[in-house]
């Protein structure tokens, strides 16, 4: 599992130079997610759409698995239009649904990794559940953007190679007090930039792992 | 009932005791009961309260289960996210009915959209609704009640997960009969529900009493929470359990157990208790009566034995077998009676019997005389009584000892009982001496033909300690009806009669009236008596005695006449016995003294030289005094000592020998001669009458009378003179009445004689001229 994991890790680096030949002013988006109270706030999804019109760029794919009944990882981010694996690691079989407006869809009763990904064609949220296992949860954020990040534990998600331009910084997070909401802010990337945003906590929503 | 009876007071105290703790004990249950019944009601309410919480809460949850199971569905779930409403109402009422729900709601998260199976507007259901999704919104689970259309309702809301919150289920059960009912099967407690909302009074939703009795419960509990009150004859602990409480609505359950219910089967108990009081109670009764009965009965018994007791009746047996303390008592009591029996018994013999000779005494003699006499009275009969005297007993005594003498009175006693004709006659001992005889139907004739059989009879000597003893009495005879007509007055007759005969020696003596000196007759010779001595009725005469050698008188016998102004002359016997009975003997025998003494005195005057001897009693003897009386008579007439000589007969000084000799022993000292007169009919020892200072004897005229005739008085006559002549004594013979016993006496030697050969008693003052006659043959 654990090779299979840094893989995956190693699939994200690799894209990384691929970006930044194609834009040759591109700057470095350090965000530091904070709740109410200032304390960082991981798995937030932080995400930049240009003003104009979008780049076209390649679409990267996402892998959720299920291990000890579990999704992994909680939060995913992908661009609208990106197709997702579901690996199940466990001995269980899996029943993965969602009836999300922005993709609903099941995935009955299966072992390994299904034979067609899941391809999320609608930007918005996606809950993910299990209909056998009624505590497994995780969530997809579709977004109409190639720029976006993870905040870590620390609460600082950084979205690289942003070449320079107007955006509007946006920022999600899965136990926001009102779940529809998305922080938004403009900024102009001219060099490297630091920005901070605060977002107002369910605490009760927040998942512990 | 007897409250006098011990046995009576100990049942009644035994049974008040015991009635008092069968009531106090079951007084003391029934309180148990009725306050363990209560207690019982109360627990049976607290555990049916606990009972329908449960009930409650299962039925909460066998609400959240079906709503859980809906909420999981997987086509309820798309059908949610579809926002499919018709498929929505289906699922929820396909649902309702498969758990047996009474509502079934569904509200969406995502639209606030409620669908609702049952019969509830949503204008009702739309606050209820909201409030329990935000309650649940904390537990993920809310439960509730609330009154929908006036009907209460136990509601449940789970939420739909997918798996984040996407609605929530409501379903909820109707509170109503069927809760009550099933309330009732596992609590046995009646059940009312009861509500009010939105200002409404209290109304009952449902109950497992009857109509009425909610009513009238429906009555109690709106104004007030009494924990136990009565409805329709029938008193029921209540327990008020408040489901729903808020605003203006309530929902209350009211729990209600029935305490005459409760208490029934404490009731039977009761009455088995009550019914086990009684019957022990009679029990009781039975053996406090019987024991009691056990205990007093001896003691009545004991009570009735001293009743016969106290009537003299000691034919009583007490035995009793009993071990205990009555027992013991009874058989002191039985030992008690016999020994007053033998004690009354020895006491009657010492009363009734004589101890000596085995007769009866004299109390017992005059018993039985008593009853005889009662007995002639009835049947017009004669009874006689006899008494008999030894004579010279008390000498006998002193010779012979008192054994013997007692051994002599034994013989008596003998020889009398076996003298006695027939069975009814009657012997006893009366004391001393003295002995009786009781003859019924006996005439005064026929009694003294007995009582000169017994002198016969007695004739015989009696042996006593190898000697043979001569005995001889004085028997008095009374008779009735003739003498006297009681019992005591017939034998004081008897007696006196007998004193007469000792007196005049003369075997048995017929009562006569004159003998009483108490008598009326006797009371009046008393007076006359008395009269005589002092009115000079009394005459002095005297006999002459002769010398039977020279034929010269020596001296006279002084004898007593009575002239009496109407009897005329009046012999001694007719009144001597009764002088010496009433003691008037001695006033006699001074004014004999004192006559003679004048007399005398007179007769020296005119030269007649003639002694005169004067008779003296025993009383006389007896009277210490005599002898000064005598001196002072002498003293008195002036006439010297020797002028008068006493005689004394031999039975005279028997009564007191002691006294008589001492009392001689002065009269000889003084110079008085004296002479034992009768000699030969008492019994005196000669060692006696050798002591005697006597100087002359006078022979018993029933020995001379017949001396000329018989051989063996003869012989007698010779041999006391001889005697008297050996003693030296001058011998008189007394009854000469023919020159031959004179010549016949004469010649045996005797010194004096006297009797009707030579002169007959003459007046005293007749005598110097008899004396002048009788000298002159003898000077011729
Ligand atoms: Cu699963």
């Amino acid at each position: 599992m654990q090779p299979s994991y840094s893989r995956f890790f190693f699939r994200l680096l690799t894209l990384a130079p691929l970006l930044f030949s194609c834009s040759v002013h591109a700057a470095e988006l350090t965000v530091n997610v904070t709740d109410a109270a200032g304390s960082p706030l991981p798995d937030a999804v932080v995400y930049a759409e240009p003003t104009g019109k979008a780049p076209v760029t390649a679409i990267a794919t996402a892998a959720i698995e299920q291990k000890n009944r579990q999704f992994y990882p909680l939060v995913s981010v992908i661009q609208t239009g990106a197709s997702v694996t579901f690996p199940n690691r466990d001995k269980v079989k899996h029943h993965v649904y969602s009836f999300s407006p922005a993709k609903t869809f099941e995935l009955k009763l299966y072992s390994g990794i299904p034979s067609t990904p899941v391809i999320f064609d609608k930007a918005g949220t996606v809950v993910l559940g299990c209909n056998i296992h009624d505590q497994m949860l995780a969530f997809i954020r579709v977004v109409d953007t190639p720029y976006f990040a993870l905040s870590d534990s620390t609460g600082k998600a950084t979205i690289s190679n942003l070449p320079n331009g107007p955006y509007t910084l946006k920022t999600w997070h899965y136990a926001q007090s009102n779940e529809n909401t998305v922080a938004e802010k403009s900024l102009t990337i001219k060099a490297d930039e630091q920005a901070a945003v605060k977002l107002d906590i369910n605490t009760s929503a927040l998942q512990k792992r | 009932m007897q409250f006098k009876s011990l046995q009576s007071r100990m049942a009644v105290i035994f049974l008040t005791l015991i009635l008092a703790i069968q009531i106090a004990g079951f007084l003391a249950i029934k309180y148990s009961i009725n306050k363990n019944s209560r207690a019982a009601v109360n627990e049976q309410l607290e555990i049916g309260e606990r009972v329908f919480l449960n009930l409650l809460k299962q039925n909460g949850d066998s609400l959240s289960q079906g709503a859980k199971i809906l909420a999981s569905d997987y086509g309820f779930r798309q059908a949610i996210a579809s926002v499919d409403y018709e498929t929505i109402l289906s699922a929820l009422s396909n649902h309702q009915s498969r758990i047996g729900a009474d509502i079934a709601m569904f509200e969406s998260s995502a639209t606030g959209n409620l669908t609702i199976s049952g019969k509830v507007s949503h204008l009702e259901a739309s606050p209820i609704v909201d409030k329990l999704i935000q309650d649940g919104q904390q537990n993920g689970y809310a439960q509730s009640f609330a009154i929908f259309n006036h009907q209460p309702y136990q509601l449940v809301a789970v939420p739909v997960k997918a798996p984040l919150t996407i609605g929530w289920i409501i379903m909820g059960f109707q509170i109503d009969d069927t809760l009550a009912q099933n309330l009732h099967k596992l609590s046995n407690l009646d059940v009312t529900f009861i509500s009010r909302s939105n200002g409404s009074g209290w109304s009952s939703m449902a109950s497992t009493l009857s109509m009425s009795l909610t009513e009238k419960l429906l009555d109690k509990a709106s104004t007030s929470r009494l924990t136990e009150f009565s409805m329709g004859n029938a008193d029921y602990g209540t327990r008020y359990v408040s489901i729903m409480e808020h605003g203006d609505e309530s929902l209350v359950a009211i729990l209600q157990r029935s305490i005459d219910e409760a208490t029934a089967p404490y009731l039977v108990l009761q009455r088995n208790l009550l019914l086990l009081t009684i019957l022990g109670a009679l029990v009781f009764a039975f053996v406090i009566f019987y024991v009691s009965r056990r205990i007093s009965q001896p003691i009545t018994e004991l009570a009735d034995t001293a009743r016969k007791l106290e009537e003299g009746n000691f034919a009583i047996r007490l035995s009793s077998t009993r071990e205990d303390e009555l027992g013991k008592l009874s058989r002191a009591f039985g030992s008690m009676v016999d020994a007053i029996a033998s004690r009354e018994q020895s006491i009657t013999r010492l009363a009734y019997w004589d101890e000596l000779t085995g007769l009866p005494n004299r109390a017992s003699f005059l018993r039985e005389l008593g009853i005889a006499l009662q007995q002639a009275q009835d049947q017009h009969e004669h009874l006689s009584v006899l008494v008999m005297n030894l004579n010279h007993f008390k000498q006998i005594n002193k010779v012979l000892g008192h054994t013997a003498a007692d051994d002599l009175l034994k013989g008596v006693a003998q020889r009398l009982q076996s003298s006695i004709r027939q069975e009814s006659d009657l012997v006893a001992r009366l004391g001393g001496d003295e002995f009786a005889l009781l003859l019924p139907k006996t005439s005064v004739e026929n009694a003294m033909r007995v009582a000169n059989m017994l002198l016969q009879k007695l004739e015989t000597p009696i042996s006593i300690a190898d000697q043979s003893v001569d005995i001889s009495m004085g028997i008095g005879v009374a008779s009735y009806p003739q003498h006297a007509s009681s019992q005591e007055k017939l034998l004081g007759n008897a007696e006196m009669a007998m004193h007469i005969a000792k007196a005049k020696q003369s075997g048995a003596v017929l009562f006569d009236p004159s003998f009483d000196i108490s008598s009326q007759g006797n009371l009046s010779l008393a007076s006359e008596l008395r009269q005589a001595i002092a009115g000079n009725e009394l005459a002095l005469y005297v006999q002459p005695k002769i010398d039977l050698q020279s034929g010269k008188v020596s001296a006279v016998e002084a004898l007593i006449r009575w002239k009496h102004p109407q009897k005329g002359l009046i012999f001694p016997d007719a009144f001597i016995p009764f002088a010496e009975q009433s003691g008037m003997i001695q006033l006699i025998s001074l004014w004999m003294l004192a006559e003679a003494a004048r007399v005398e005195v007179a007769w020296r005057q005119l030269g007649i030289e003639a002694p005169m001897a004067v008779n003296l009693s025993t009383r006389d003897l007896i009277d210490q005094d005599l002898p000064n009386k005598i001196l002072a008579l002498h003293d008195a007439a002036g006439l010297a000592l020797g002028g008068i000589t006493l005689e004394i007969t031999e039975s005279s000084m028997m009564d007191d020998p002691q006294r008589a000799q001492h009392t001689l022993e002065r009269l000889s000292d003084m110079g008085l001669p004296l002479s034992i007169d009768d000699f030969g009919t008492g019994y005196s020892s000669l060692a006696y009458l050798k002591r005697l200072p006597v100087s002359e004897l006078k022979i018993d005229k029933s020995f001379v009378l017949k001396m000329e005739e018989d051989e063996s008085d003869r012989k007698i006559v010779r041999s006391t003179i001889d005697l008297g002549h050996n003693l030296n004594l001058k011998v008189v013979a007394e009854g000469i009445e023919s020159r031959a016993v004179w010549d016949l006496l004469a010649s045996m030697g005797c010194d004096f004689g006297q009797g009707y050969h030579i002169s007959k008693p003459m007046p005293a003052a007749d005598f110097p001229a008899w004396l002048q006659r009788w000298q002159e043959p003898q000077a011729a």
